[in-house]
């Protein structure tokens, strides 16, 4: 799909992947409607890119995304980005964070799906991006739980796909790897020994997962489009479902619980300063 | 781990999988603590069962309900996590309150109810926790895209569930059966009932309820991180995990998109 003239809505977009992915857009002359919960970084997209449409509104909530989708009018793209990190023992979390992993990165990114699809359908134009994960194809604490929400946003995602084939919608999920985003931050606060040790300056930048997003939805059908990882390599990320390959992975995580604990991984912080969660910060 | 006089927590056991495994897990001297939506249906499996079965009628998608199973079990051996529902039909066809009801029920009662059992199986430094899955993890295909995304979500959280617990003495196994008789699972409001294609369909091509249950007493009582951490039924029906193979997804994505343009719909 050629994006001049389009209309994509993205979510997620005040910080890391989301920002970056309104800004690729608007560069090739798409009028986006940038959603997330901090209006002031939205507005100064705004500023940045005629043809942002900025949108304060939280996912989660049914009056927030009818809010969306009456600002977008009949959209072309929709890019879920939203996603909240998690780093944490199963038995560490509460039953809150459990909930609120679930609705922002699985019921948001599915209730959002269903209030513009049809109208794409209508049109027979339409490309949905979902903002996976590497972990959508291997689970490793102390991301168990945050995996599962991947997996299932994964799941849905290929579905999807099968089920709008041929009907002029493409679907498509973007899985990177760790990325220089807000998300570690967001999940284990800014005196993480993981932040202090510069985990996130290794990653990659999120302009490059945004490019991804964008080289997705141009893609149409072209095969190796589908699932898009960033960077490629990490799509052997994919063998983790073979019994082999998910047996040795068993038995590394003896091992990695040793330096995950070490590095203080497994210890929830709470969330710093401006960096709040669930706001669409970033993927590991 | 030898049956006897050992307390299972089963769940969703007023029909299918779980009414089978119940029976079963029963038979073989356990305690099994069973849940389930309709007390009259758990009360035919008490009469029916041989051995001790102890109903509790709750809403597990209730953090109250939950606490009520797990009150009742005290501190349990085994978790044993049936309870699933599935809605077939396009995506755009289910309402918002299907799709928290699917992932209420299929996702985080599996998660709510393993974080349950979990510290006191921590501390004593045995137990084991089965979540049924569904090869639909594997291969997600329609018109079951969101059960599929919640069988998904079962199956990664199980993978890190087990990496997070190996070597401190809890044994964590998935179970994904393929086509199942009866369709229990299957929503009744979307048209399934009894003698409809789709349920001739499962009864033609399914195994039955007691086959997966069979699998599910064979893991607790012969539990082994080398054979049992994962188990389809029919074995067969594993082979569907190299979906996440791109060059066979790929091919799954062009057959259904060809079956489309053939029969013009696909649900």
């Amino acid at each position: 799909m050629h994006l001049r003239g389009r209309t994509a809505v993205v979510t997620g977009a005040s910080s890391g992947i989301g920002t970056e992915t309104v800004r690729a857009l608007a560069g090739r002359g798409a009028r986006v409607v940038a959603t997330g919960r901090r209006e002031d970084r939205l507005e100064a997209l705004a500023d940045e890119w005629p043809g942002v449409v900025p949108v304060a509104a939280d996912v989660t909530d049914p009056a927030g995304r009818a809010r969306i989708s009456a600002q977008a009018g009949p959209a072309d793209v929709l890019v879920n980005n939203a996603g909240v990190g998690y780093f944490g023992l199963v038995e560490q979390m509460t039953g809150e964070d459990v909930e609120r992993l679930v609705e922002v990165n699985l019921l948001a990114a599915i209730a959002l799906t269903k209030e513009l699809l049809p109208g794409m359908l209508e049109r027979e134009r339409g490309a949905i991006v979902n903002v996976s994960s590497v972990a959508a194809y291997v689970a490793l604490p102390p991301l168990t739980v945050y995996s599962a929400t991947k997996f299932a946003l994964q799941g849905f995602s290929e579905g999807l796909r099968r089920e709008v084939a041929g009907r002029g919608v493409t679907v498509h999920t973007v899985n990177p790897g760790v990325t220089r985003t807000e998300f570690v931050v967001a999940a284990q606060g800014a005196a993480s020994p993981l932040v202090q040790a510069g985990f996130n300056a290794a990653g990659l930048p999120p302009w490059a997962v945004a490019n991804a997003v964008v080289r997705a939805v141009e893609s149409d059908r072209r095969p190796g489009y589908a699932e898009v990882t960033v960077p490629r390599l990490a799509g052997f990320a994919r063998l983790a479902a073979l019994p082999a390959v998910s047996r040795a992975l068993d038995l590394a995580s003896i091992p990695g619980r040793v330096v995950a604990g070490a590095l203080g991984l497994q210890r929830e912080v709470a969330p710093a300063g401006d960096a709040r969660p669930g706001e669409g910060a970033g993927r590991a | 781990m030898e049956l006897t006089a050992r307390t299972v927590v089963v769940t969703g056991e007023s029909e299918g999988i779980g009414r089978a495994t119940a029976l079963q897990l029963a038979a073989c001297g356990a305690r099994v603590v069973a849940a389930a939506r309709s007390s009259e249906r758990l009360d035919e499996v008490v009469t029916e069962a041989e051995g001790e079965v102890v109903p509790v009628a709750v809403d597990l998608t209730t953090a109250d309900g939950r606490s009520e199973l797990l009150d009742a079990a005290k501190e349990p051996d085994a978790l044993v996590n049936v309870a699933g529902v599935a809605r077939l039909g396009p995506v755009t066809e289910l309402s918002d309150d299907d799709v928290r009801a699917l992932v209420a029920i299929n996702v985080v009662t599996v998660i709510e109810l393993t974080r349950g059992v979990l510290p006191s199986m921590l501390a004593r430094g045995s137990g084991h926790i089965v979540n049924v899955g569904s090869v639909l993890g594997y291969v997600a295909g329609p018109p079951l895209a969101v059960y599929s995304a919640t069988k998904s979500a079962v199956q990664g959280f199980t993978d890190g569930l087990r990496r997070e617990v190996l070597g401190r003495g809890i044994d964590v196994t998935l179970i994904t059966p393929g086509a199942v008789q009866g369709t229990a699972v299957l929503d009744r409001a979307g048209g399934v009932g009894p003698g409809t294609p789709v349920d001739v369909l499962f009864d033609v091509t399914g195994v039955r309820p007691e086959s997966v249950a069979a699998a599910i007493r064979e893991v607790l009582e012969h539990p082994s991180w080398l054979r049992a951490r994962a188990r389809s039924v029919p074995r067969v029906v594993g082979a569907t995990r190299l979906g996440t193979v791109p060059v066979l997804g790929r091919l799954v994505d062009e057959g259904t998109r060809l079956l489309r343009q053939r029969t013009g719909r696909l649900s």
